[in-house]
């Protein structure tokens, strides 16, 4: 019994405990150091240091019956909970609490997958489901429906998409909130609620029109604190026939500006599924003479960075774009982008990819019958689970800083400048932000990139220059306009202050929420940079 | 502020950067290009008992004996391990007979590297020993004779 929870004696969490047991069974409740150990966050910047978040038990429910009743223990002693699904949100705080002290409440157990329609095109699941259960549940079943599921495969659908994070198919997919469709939750007060159709006694619509009538509060449970989702609904991708890939280059630095341009056109109307863009200059920055151009105080100009272009005989830019659907239209909607981003932009050059029906079979699978070097993760692209992305996880891991900017090649140069130059103080960012840095297009309408510096348990002094950096980030960031889209429970605060507008009247409105539902923070306070009263400063 | 550039390999750095961002461009160096050992995945014989779906399910995604993803030679955890050992002991765990349950258990509750801990809650005591026999089995049937 290393920590105690808030405002709570070694005799009262005793007697919390017993009741706990009393509702799940005794091999269900741990509080060991030993026990423990696993709910701490492996990646964390401040392990071992004052700022770690500690949990004070874990306690794993079978159903929601149960987890209603350890919401109503926890509301007797006042007790905070912090609900995990899978509990693998690596780079975001890994299982670990806002606050020292919470019980983490492991809904890992709850694993059914409850329904998946393949001519209606959903999915209906309890938290515990990772997605390589759901993938292994639709082959098992021969369902004809892709999932779109994140690089690592032992996530959640329901822990994933309550971060807000994103896949790697088709612009509605990808964005994995935005296609859930359909929740029940376990309110603060132990009540359950359903959203959207789900409200309607005897709705078979309830994976089909998330919004039913009258306000729509599902947006409250992502990276919000007001309940706890019991199960939760998905909208599926009917699996395409056919798949194929293209890549597109550009020989000069401002070509990325219309190059974007285009492809925004193409995602929008649905054309293609994940562009992924990149810089075939990175390949240079091991070269100290250009890595000191790419990292220039003001950034370079786009003369200079062109002759260093046509010097190494590279494109200053490449696109990789995928297509889903019947084979007839996957070709003819390359021919498309192709004819029109090659008429545009003069030099520009398009490279047959890849074709096959899908599924696909384990060689192409494995990515190695592309023509060329992709910057395409095959796995992700095609939906099928995976952990091969582990190998690029150095040390103990990473926490990870990405501002959302808008969808244009002026943006992306900008956000290149300014936080290579905010940053100049860290080294290690000029890695991450350069007159190569490429936009990432995961979320379906917006860019972002990525800081994620590596972090070492036995290295406290690494690691406390990594904390300043991401703090530093932030503030950098919010002062050309661009916020993180998600973070860590340390960076919680720090990000969701410069959601600031009208002197904060956003966090005041969470506020009031959180006041009236949860005065005394039994679900997760702190979440998303949201307090109770009991808890405000 | 120097340190983190001496402690963090750029190497490592790009290819977080580089493998996050997606495209390392035409012509340019692959994160994989450092990675050691042999490319072709070994022979493995699994073992008919109850920890095969265990490991199958939990473990294998980093640790089985197949190639990676995208042309990576190894698995993560695989490669990992291969990089370790130097060839003295496989990197597949599959091929190991000298991992017991409390061994297993010592690396799963406690994590090591890039590894997380696991939870009771996922993965439980009994199920680490199932893998536990499971591996020896393996490995014992997998032995080149
Ligand atoms: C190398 C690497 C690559 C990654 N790639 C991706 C990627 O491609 N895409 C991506 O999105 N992420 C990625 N991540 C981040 C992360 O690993 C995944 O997002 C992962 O899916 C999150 O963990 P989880 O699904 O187990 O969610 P959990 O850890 O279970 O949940 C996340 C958070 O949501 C809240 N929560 C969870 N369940 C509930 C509930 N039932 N009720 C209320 N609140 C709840 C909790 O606050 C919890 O901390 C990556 C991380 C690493 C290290």
């Amino acid at each position: 019994m290393a920590v105690l929870p808030p405002d709570l004696d070694a005799a009262n969490f005793a007697r919390f405990l017993e009741e706990l047991r009393g509702a799940v069974g005794a091999d269900w409740v741990w509080s060991s150091e030993d026990d423990l150990g696993p709910y701490r966050d492996s990646f964390s910047p401040v392990w071992n240091q004052a700022e770690e978040r500690h949990a004070s038990a874990a306690v794993a429910p079978a159903d929601v019956e149960q987890v209603q009743a350890i919401v109503r223990i926890a509301g007797r002693y006042k007790v905070p909970l912090f609900p995990i699904s899978t509990g693998k949100n690596f780079g975001y705080g890994g299982p670990s609490p806002n606050v020292t002290g919470s019980v983490v409440l492991d809904l890992k157990r709850m694993n059914r997958v409850l329904e998946v329609d393949d001519k209606r095109h959903f999915a209906l699941v309890e938290p515990g489901v990772s997605y390589f259960d759901l993938y292994r549940h639709i082959k098992d079943k021969g369902l004809k429906v892709m999932i779109d599921c994140p690089d690592p495969g032992w996530g959640s659908p329901i822990g994933n998409s309550l971060e807000r994070g994103i896949g790697y198919t088709m612009p509605q997919f990808r964005d994995h909130f935005g296609a859930s469709c359909g929740m029940e939750v376990v309110l603060p007060n132990g009540e359950v609620m359903r959203t959207g159709m789900g409200a309607l006694p005897g709705s078979q619509s309830w994976q089909e029109y998330k919004y039913g009538f009258g306000p729509d509060p599902s947006g409250l449970f992502a990276q919000g604190n007001f309940g706890i989702v019991t199960k939760m609904g998905f909208r599926l991708m009917p699996l395409p026939e056919y798949y194929r890939t293209g890549l597109i280059t550009v020989p000069r630095r401002r070509d990325f500006v219309k190059l974007v341009e285009h492809v925004n056109y193409l995602s929008d109307s649905s054309l293609i599924g994940e562009a992924v863009y990149g810089s075939p200059l990175a390949a240079l920055m091991g070269d100290k003479a250009f890595y000191a151009l790419a990292t220039r105080q003001g950034g370079p100009s786009d003369a200079e960075m062109d002759a260093a272009a046509s010097k190494a005989g590279l494109p200053s830019w490449q696109v990789d774009l995928q297509f889903f659907g019947p084979e007839a239209a996957t070709r003819e909607n390359w021919e498309y982008a192709k004819q029109r981003i090659l008429a545009d932009i003069p030099g520009a050059k398009a490279i047959d990819g890849d074709h096959f029906p899908l599924p696909a079979t384990e060689e192409q699978l494995l990515n190695t019958t592309q023509p060329y070097k992709t910057g395409i993760r095959r796995y992700g692209a095609l939906g099928v689970p995976s952990l091969g992305i582990w190998r690029i996880v150095s040390g103990n891991g990473h926490v990870g800083f990405f501002p959302v900017l808008p969808r244009s090649g002026e943006a992306v140069f900008e956000m290149q400048r300014a936080m290579c130059d905010g940053l100049r103080e860290f080294p290690l960012a000029g890695r991450f932000f350069n007159a190569t840095t490429a936009p990432l297009y995961w979320h379906s309408y917006a860019f972002q990139m990525v800081f994620a510096p590596s972090v070492k348990h036995d290295d406290p002094a690494l690691n406390a220059e990594v904390h300043a950096a991401m703090k530093k980030a932030v503030a950098v960031a919010a002062e050309h306009g661009w916020g993180d889209y998600r973070a860590a429970p340390i960076y919680q605060d720090d990000v969701a202050d410069t959601y600031s507008f009208n002197n904060h009247a956003l966090r005041r409105f969470h506020e009031q929420l959180k006041d009236a539902i949860d005065p005394d923070g039994i679900v997760a306070p702190g979440r998303g940079g949201i307090w109770p009263r009991r808890f405000r400063k | 502020m120097r340190r983190i550039m001496l402690l963090v390999p750029p190497l490592a750095v790009a290819s977080l950067a580089v493998a996050i961002f997606g495209a390392e461009g035409v012509g340019g160096q692959t994160a994989q290009a450092a990675v050691p050992g042999p490319a072709a995945a070994p022979h493995v014989v699994k073992a008919d008992l109850p920890g095969r779906a265990i490991f199958e399910q939990n473990c294998a995604p980093c640790h089985g004996a197949g190639p990676g993803d995208d042309g990576a030679p190894m698995l993560p955890g695989t490669m990992t391990l291969e990089r370790r050992y130097q060839g003295e002991i496989p990197g597949a765990l599959e091929l190991r007979d000298d991992l017991d349950g409390d061994t297993l258990r010592l690396f799963v509750r406690n994590g090591i590297g890039a590894m997380p801990m696991f939870r009771k809650s996922e993965l439980s005591d009994a199920d680490v020993d199932a893998v536990a026999a499971y591996l020896k089995a393996t490995a014992e049937a997998s032995a080149v004779k």
